[in-house]
């Protein structure tokens, strides 16, 4: 008998970065990433005809709001995901390792959506007579790349969340407008009362919006949210590391978690 | 109660093994301190009721479970320790159809998980297509598996499971749901795994399964080796040597007459249209044994007398008649 030589982590991320792309439902790709983003975007630019609001930022506000939530939800839901399809047990007694295969998972299924996002939002803007001007293209690009990044240990989180409470899907569901208007996005920020702005401090979401419309208006942003948005990935990070493995202790270890 | 076979090192070795869960109704003491030893190339059934501890060892033994007393070793590697040496070493094959990507091929399916356990390049490629094959599954293997009949789904299972030809193959109920022709496959399939040398540990609720491949029956009972014996020695334990069922004409018997030497038991009188049959269990079972009856029972106009020998499914129903009421 042969033995193999373990996969390293990056192929082994890879492949299952490949088996959701090959998998993906491009219904849900349709409804989720490109219809319901254009129909903020259409909505919110025709409501606004008077010109009450500054029509780049309902563009730029419909994007991340779309591409932030697509991350979160897009990694939140992937270990769920495999414990529906009953694939945990394979996975977990094969020695490429859970971590790797929902990073890759996530990373394949949140691109597409986020890709799919900037293209319909883009795309319904400039027909809505409103198409969004970015200023500074590469500080746009860094920090859209910077915020996927950050965001998405935050969806391990919550995606170690939802196996280790019950309760933590209805209760995520119930946070996501609070998140919004504590992030910035749906409230100005300086109209939120002073217990809560530092709050936002905290939420990549926040700082990634600073960014993305510093960027756009041709603003420099200054050196706090180029800090921050990595600062508040790594937290994320390592919280999802703990949780994750808070997840495999209690299946392995105690057997309270019954995911196998 | 262990015993392995051959002189080479085992490819499994459990020692004590226990493990407790908590709840709030209490702890549940899944196993109590099992001790099993399985050899290379052997093929080794692991029967018990349901609850018995089987699911919870095969958890163990794959690493997805840590026992909570003893130890395992695959290969010499601790189960505990040394979770990735293990699992370089091992395959889980879950019956069901569940644990699949349905949205994706055969191939996709068996090209990820191998990668899993670090086939790659060209011979991941060849592995693949060699494992479809094996399986039988080759003109489907492009379709998505949601497509994909019962028994396919479950030689997809066994292709994963093989296709990184591991050292101790660990099967749960490969035949689960199949119809006859499907469970054959599988078992043809096992079978040719066995005779390659594969080291196999099968449960399966059916017995027929274990009858057919296993050599050795371990047989589990409240998270304890009730028996760890080869098949013939395990079929020799059985108090009845044949199952005889006696079909007649027209009403049966209001109290038939059984007595008959070596009979065991009788089992339930069953009234048809125009035929009744009766059951009887016989601790042996010769030629005079039929004469004797044939004197017992004139006018009963008997029609058929079927002997059937007793096989593991007898044992295993008088086992588990033991452990319900022990004496």
């Amino acid at each position: 008998m042969n033995h193999l030589a373990p996969a390293p982590w990056w192929r082994v991320a890879a492949a299952a970065f490949r088996l959701q792309f090959r998998g993906i439902s491009w219904l849900s790709v349709l409804v989720g990433a490109a219809i319901q983003p254009a129909t903020y975007v259409t909505i919110t630019l025709a409501a606004n005809h008077r010109g009450g609001l500054d029509p780049d930022a309902v563009v730029l506000g419909s994007a991340v709001l779309s591409a932030w939530t697509a991350t979160l939800w897009h990694a939140g839901m992937v270990l769920r995901r495999e414990l529906w399809a009953g694939t945990l047990p394979a996975i977990c007694s094969r020695p490429g390792g859970l971590g790797p295969i929902l990073t890759g998972k996530s990373v394949a299924s949140a691109t597409l959506s986020v890709a799919v996002i900037t293209v319909s939002v883009s795309l319904s803007a400039a027909l809505s007579g409103h198409p969004l001007t970015v200023a500074r293209p590469v500080e746009f690009t860094a920090a859209l790349a910077l915020g996927f990044a950050a965001t998405l240990p935050l969806g391990l989180l919550v995606a170690c969340l939802f196996l280790l409470t019950r309760a933590a899907l209805r209760v995520a569901e119930a946070l996501v407008y609070p998140v919004f208007i504590v992030g910035g996005l749906l409230i100005p920020l300086a109209a939120l009362p002073g217990w809560a702005r530092p709050v936002s401090g905290g939420l990549s979401l926040h700082w990634l919006s600073v960014l993305l419309a510093d960027a756009a208006a041709g603003r420099p942003s200054g050196l706090l949210p180029w800090c921050a948005l990595p600062v508040t990935g790594l937290l994320y990070a390592l919280a999802a590391r703990i949780a994750f493995g808070r997840v495999l202790h209690r299946a392995r270890k105690e057997g309270s978690l019954e995911i196998f | 109660m262990a015993s392995g076979t051959g002189q080479s090192a085992p490819v499994l070795q459990v020692a004590g093994v226990s493990r407790s869960f908590r709840s709030r109704q209490g702890t549940v003491q899944a196993l109590k301190g099992v001790d099993l030893t399985v050899g290379p190339g052997e093929l080794v059934g692991l029967l018990g009721l349901n609850g018995a501890g089987k699911s919870t060892l095969l958890k163990i033994i794959s690493t997805l479970l840590l026992p909570t007393g003893g130890t395992v070793r695959v290969c010499g590697h601790d189960v505990a320790r040394r979770p990735r040496e293990v699992q370089r070493r091992l395959s889980l094959v879950l019956g069901g159809e569940r644990g699949l990507y349905l949205r994706l091929s055969a191939r996709d399916n068996l090209r990820f998980f191998a990668t899993l356990t670090g086939l790659k390049g060209p011979d991941l490629a060849r592995r693949c297509e060699q494992a479809v094959e094996f399986v039988g599954l080759g003109p489907a293997a492009d379709r998505p598996v949601e497509t994909y009949s019962k028994g396919m789904r479950q030689r997809l299972h066994l292709a994963i499971g093989m296709v990184t030809r591991p050292e101790l193959l660990l099967l749960d109920e490969p035949t689960v749901g199949l119809d006859p022709a499907e469970a054959e496959n599988i078992r043809t399939a096992v079978s040719a795994m066995r005779d390659q040398g594969t080291t196999i540990l099968l449960t399966s609720h059916y017995l027929n399964d274990i009858e057919q491949l296993a050599e050795r029956v371990v047989v589990l009972h409240d998270g304890r080796v009730l028996h760890d014996l080869p098949l013939p020695r395990l079929l020799e334990r059985a108090k009845t040597a044949a199952v005889v069922t006696l079909t007649g004409r027209g009403t049966a018997p209001p109290q038939p007459p059984v007595a008959l030497d070596g009979l065991a038991s009788v089992g339930t009188l069953q009234q048809h249209a125009s035929s009744w049959s009766l059951e009887l269990h016989v601790r042996a079972w010769t030629p005079e044994s039929l004469r004797h009856l044939a004197d017992l029972w004139p006018d009963q106009q008997l029609t058929d007398v079927r002997v059937a020998p007793s096989g593991l499914q007898q044992v295993f129903m008088e086992l588990a008649d033991d452990v319900k009421s022990p004496a």
